[in-house]
């Protein structure tokens, strides 16, 4: 093991000797954060969304080559940021899931799609999950969870502007 | 299925609808009322009957070739490991 050289939820990450060693084994098996999910390992499920800065990626298909001075968030990033917070709150106050396997990659793939476009649209929320594959709910209750999580960031930047010292819920 | 293994290994070649192909809206509704003389309500199918599944094959691995196979998907690379560490043929 060499010496971190990547940020990993807000720490230093530990790159493995092996470059070609898949990010979502070095987040598993060597650091023990569970959130991204094995699914097909080909890049197709979404169930191993992570951030990789700020954008959302498959752990799947990032080489460790590839994470020199990358700054890499998880799902099980306790602080992973507002966005993220409240995402994550919608989708279980709507039910949005049933097995909860596709949960965490939904709530990065859509934290990162509020992040870019506050004010996303229904067929933009669309367009943004179709790499997150779900076969429990037909989608709707995640569609429905996702306006939910548009709406309520909307009013936390709107109490946040009449109230500057007020803190997005972290 | 074809021949005991899967025709489509992965999410390459087998297209699963994603959230584009969901309808514009869904109404779900629950069926409360029972069939006539059902003494026992409604009861869960899918899930309740899949819990058996993979204990079930499983125990067929360990009576084939003697080694209880403990994380699933059971791999071929798993059982040839088993079968290599002297699990009876």
């Amino acid at each position: 093991m060499s010496a971190p050289r990547f940020r990993l939820n807000g720490c230093g990450g530990v790159l493995p000797d092996d470059p070609a060693r898949s990010l979502l084994d070095i987040l598993r098996e060597d650091h023990g954060l569970t959130a991204a999910k094995p699914g097909c390992r080909i890049g197709r499920c979404g169930a191993c969304t992570v951030l990789m800065d700020g954008r959302p990626v498959n752990a799947c298909l990032v080489m460790a080559y590839r994470l020199e001075g990358a700054e890499i968030v998880t799902a099980d990033h306790p602080e992973a940021g507002p966005e993220v917070a409240i995402v994550r709150e919608a989708l279980i106050d709507e039910n949005a899931f049933q097995c909860g396997y596709c949960a965490p990659g939904f709530v990065l793939a859509l934290a990162a799609l509020f992040g870019r476009v506050p004010e996303a649209g229904e067929a933009e929320i669309r367009a943004a999950l179709t790499g997150n594959l779900c076969r429990c709910t037909g989608y709707a209750s995640i569609l429905r969870g996702a306006l939910t999580a548009r709406d309520r960031l909307r009013a936390a930047r709107g109490a946040e502007a009449a109230e500057p010292s007020a803190q997005l819920p972290r | 299925m074809e021949a005991g293994r899967y025709a489509a290994a992965n999410l390459d070649g087998y297209l699963m609808p994603t959230i584009a192909d969901a309808p514009e809206r869904s109404r779900v509704l629950a069926l409360e009322d029972l069939d006539p003389g059902d003494p026992y309500g409604p009861r869960g199918i899918g899930e309740l009957g899949i819990g058996a599944v993979t204990p079930a094959i499983a125990a067929a691995v360990a009576d084939a070739i003697g080694h209880w196979p403990c994380v699933a998907p059971f791999s071929p690379e798993t059982l040839l490991r088993a079968l290599g560490n002297g699990a009876a043929a």
